[in-house]
């Protein structure tokens, strides 16, 4: 998988924080998908930068949903789901990949980028939109 | 000859196809009953009405012949009360010795003794002395015979006439003289000159040809101009004379009318040759005829001339039999039947003529065939009321007997639906009606022993023998905390109400996911989805059969608390994954169910609920079955006893927003803290157990009464302080249950 280069024309979801966590999610992905290609034998390597991934990837969830309102953001319920869905989805990947030593990384790797492309373009930028329309 | 062998396969694949019909017909009940009893009605009254019509046509005739002769014999009876007065008269008459006497102008010895017997002898019209030399003496009857006083120019109170030709001076000389009632002259003729000379008559000459009786044929008397005959008798003597006495044809016209049967009926009398003597209608007797002479004259038609079919075909009958006598038989004539008979008489002492009796045969036969007609109608009509009747008795049979076989029919089909149940009057039918009741409640109780679709798969007739098969179904295991220790404390009225409420619940949920209820287990509950009958939904049913379940519980511990009864909390497992379902057991006994590791694996995870105090526990194949409407936290990897590999296991929380399922959907903000939950998962999974200690202490301040929260805090607090480190696998073993 190519590398994804950040386009704030494209990207931007019109919040700073929530932009500059993407542009760092990005950029963990890159190196990911980097160390696969470059990498793959180097396993504690591997094992480092897949941590780091999903441990910001969490750090990232929790701001996003820190930002949200319950009561108040309409697409709560749906934004909330796709996180959750994401999480689990990490989950069973760490399970197979360090449990059992089972796990296509650069599987893994292709879904965890494109999710993350199309939740930004999609999911966040709706959020984006919400928390620009709303009073700070 | 043989036929060809296509021809042979043709005849008998169609008599086959033919008995295949027959065999495969179907009649409804009061159809067959209907045809049945008209069917044997048809051919009894048909063989009752044949069998009396022919015999009562018999009987008809025998009566209509005997009735004929009877008449018959009238008749000759009746004749001979006509003959005999006048055939006596001339043997009195000729054995008196003045019969031989001259007149002498009026005067005669036998003159009172005309007179009496004009009298008492209505139908003798005249009698008459002839002599030799021409002399005449006639006694004359003007009764009835209207025509008579203008030709003999008769005063109108005249009753009698007496004429005499005298030959005086050699020329024949005739006076009339005319008697009344009382036999008082009342008028008397001049003597004028008479052209009547007896001599040349026939009843003259035939007698003195005969030098004894004879008799006439008809001819015209000459003073009526009318027709009628002569008996006549040669007396011998020194001076022999010639008796006679004559009737009209009138007279015996007359005669023969009265004899008849009615006006329908015909007697008639007739010469041997066929020539009418008498006719009921005198006037069609006569004709005129041109005689060989050329002079015209009157005489008698043949029975076939006198314009009467019957008497042409009476007289074509007598000829076709020879001429002779004929006993009762049957003519018929313009489509009319009669009955004839011809018997022989002596009609004024003449033989060789008959008389013909004629009679429809409706006059003898009428009476009877009127009975006959009444007796068909009120056959007919008897047979009406049978049908009638029939078709009621069928329809009143066929009442309950229709309600039996929709009934028989029902329950062939599982639909034990109670029905108002009937009643019949036929003692088969009333058993079979409560037999049938009986049937259907115990199918109704066995039913409660069987779930339903295993019930329809067995009606379809699969499945009831031993035997299984491999398929992949979910699985779903109930049980009660602490129950038996509940149960312990309680009265078995009490146990069994409690159960049967909980169990209400549990059930329903189960049932209206289509779920196979496959046993009770004490307070256990064990069902499976996808078997006996396959469903592609089979996870996703079965989660929310446990959602449901779960729901269902919470209402009743809440009504339960509420009356200060302890709460029956229930723990489910669900696991999705391959079993042998099918029958297991013996002949006598089996069992629906399923077998297999799954089946252990899917109660393992029902346990497992007691050690992390959450509800409802699936394994991962149920998660990755059901996340498309359902939500599920992380719960652990374990592997509990007896499975050898460790599970990894999450907690079904609720169904997703916008699924099918809102009434079992996860509150709003259970999804902020399960999102959370995974993430704090992820932490603990990637050893990051400081961070992770965090997010689920602060999650179990969040929800106090999570227990997996707390049981989380106090694993991470353990790991921090034990410090396993490189080791370290998520996976749990469990060496008890």
């Amino acid at each position: 998988m190519p590398q994804i280069v950040w386009d704030p024309a494209v990207m931007s979801v019109g919040h700073a924080l929530i932009d500059e966590q993407h542009i760092k999610l990005l950029e963990l992905l890159n190196n990911m998908s980097d160390s696969i290609a470059t990498k793959a034998d180097d396993k504690d390597f591997v094992k480092k930068v897949l941590q780091e991934l999903c441990d910001y990837t969490v750090e990232h969830f929790n701001t996003e949903e820190s930002l949200m309102d319950p009561e108040a953001y309409p697409e709560y319920d749906t934004h909330v789901s796709e996180h959750m869905e994401c999480t689990q989805a990490v989950l069973d990947f760490l399970q197979a990949f360090s449990e059992k030593n089972e796990g296509d990384l650069r599987e893994f790797s292709d879904f965890a980028t494109n999710w993350v492309v199309s939740h930004v373009l999609g999911t966040d930028k709706a959020l984006g939109r919400f928390l620009a329309g709303r009073p700070a | 000859m043989h036929r060809p062998p296509a021809e042979e396969a043709t005849s008998h694949a169609f008599l086959g196809k033919w008995r295949q019909g027959l065999a495969a017909a179907r009649v409804s009940f009061s159809t067959f009953i209907l045809l049945a009893v008209l069917g044997s009605s048809l051919v009894m009254v048909s063989i009752v009405v044949w069998r009396t019509q022919a015999g009562s046509d018999d009987a008809g005739e025998e009566i209509a012949v005997r009735m004929l002769s009877l008449a018959g014999d009238h008749i000759s009876l009746e004749t001979d009360y006509f003959s005999l007065p006048i055939v006596q008269l001339r043997e009195n008459l000729s054995a008196m010795p003045q019969a031989t006497s001259k007149h002498n102008g009026f005067e005669h010895p036998m003159r009172n003794t005309f007179l009496e017997a004009l009298q008492d002898i209505p139908h003798l019209y005249s009698l008459y002395l002839a002599f030799p030399d021409g002399g005449f003496y006639q006694g004359i009857s003007l009764r009835n015979r209207p025509g008579l006083y203008q030709e003999l120019k008769a005063p109108p109170e005249a009753m009698y006439g007496i004429r005499h030709i005298s030959i005086i001076k050699g020329v024949p000389m005739q006076a009339w003289r005319f008697y009344d009632e009382r036999k008082n002259v009342i008028r008397e003729t001049e003597l004028v000159k008479s052209t009547y000379d007896p001599r040349t008559r026939d009843w003259y000459k035939g007698a003195v040809a005969a030098s004894g009786d004879f008799r006439t044929e008809p001819y015209v008397f000459t003073s009526l101009k009318n027709m009628g005959l002569t008996m006549s008798r040669y007396i011998p003597g020194q001076e022999p004379v010639v008796l006679a006495l004559g009737v009209t044809l009138k007279s015996l016209s007359d005669f023969v009318a009265d004899q008849r049967m009615g006006k329908a009926s015909l007697v008639q009398i007739f010469t041997s040759s066929g020539k009418l003597v008498a006719y009921p209608d005198a006037t069609k007797l006569l004709r005129k005829e041109v005689n060989a002479e050329g002079k015209e004259g009157l005489v008698t038609v043949h029975g076939k001339d006198v314009g009467d079919p019957l008497a042409a075909a009476m007289l074509k009958s007598f000829e076709s039999g020879g001429g002779k006598a004929l006993p009762a038989h049957e003519i018929s004539v313009n489509g009319a039947r009669y009955l004839t008979q011809i018997m022989p008489i002596r009609l004024l002492g003449a033989d060789r003529e008959f008389v013909g009796l004629a009679v429809p045969t409706t006059e003898f036969i009428g009476p009877l065939e009127r009975a006959q007609r009444e007796g068909l109608i009120l056959v007919g009509l008897l047979s009406l009321a049978v049908i009638t009747a029939t078709i009621f008795a069928a329809r009143t049979f066929a009442r309950p007997l229709k309600h039996l076989t929709s009934e028989a029919a029902r329950l062939s089909e599982l639909d034990m639906a109670a029905t108002p149940s009937m009643t019949s009057h036929i003692a088969e039918i009333d058993t079979l009606c409560c037999a049938m009741s009986v049937m259907r409640a115990n199918f109704q109780v066995f039913g409660r022993y069987l779930p339903r679709s295993l019930m329809r798969n067995l009606h379809g007739g699969h499945l009831a023998h031993l035997g299984g098969q491999r398929r992949e179904i979910t699985l779903l295991f109930t049980d009660v905390e602490d129950f038996t220790v509940m149960s312990e404390k309680l009265d078995p009225m009490e146990l069994m109400q409690m159960m049967s409420e909980y169990f209400q619940g549990v059930t329903e949920a189960i049932l209206t996911s289509d779920g196979t209820l496959d046993k009770f287990i004490g307070d256990a509950v064990m069902a499976f989805w996808n078997a006996p009958n396959p469903n592609d939904k089979h996870i996703e049913l079965a989660c929310v059969a446990a959602l449901r379940l779960q729901k269902a519980t919470d209402e009743l511990n809440a009504r339960r608390e509420s009356q200060g009864l302890p709460p029956m909390r229930t723990r489910v497992g669900i696991h999705t994954g391959e079993a042998v379902v099918g029958n297991i057991g013996t002949d006598e006994r089996m069992d629906y169910t399923a077998l297999g590791a799954a089946v252990n694996l899917a109660s393992r995870l029902e346990a497992l609920n007691k050690y992390y105090g959450t509800r409802i526990l699936v394994s991962k194949r149920v998660r990755d079955g059901a996340s498309g409407s359902f939500m599920f936290r992380s719960s652990d990897v374990v592997a509990p006893k007896g499975v050898a590999e460790a599970q990894v296991t999450f907690e079904l929380v609720g169904a997703k927003p916008k699924s099918d399922y809102p009434d079992v959907a996860v509150p709003s903000k259970m999804l902020g803290f399960c999102s959370r939950w995974e993430r704090a998962m992820t932490l603990y999974r990637t050893k990051e157990w400081a961070r992770a200690l965090d997010e689920f202490t602060a999650l179990a301040d969040l929800l106090p009464e999570d227990q997996l929260a707390k049981r989380y805090v106090r694993r991470v607090q353990r790991l921090l302080e034990g410090g396993q480190e490189d080791g370290w696998k998520a996976a749990v073993h469990f060496t008890e249950k």
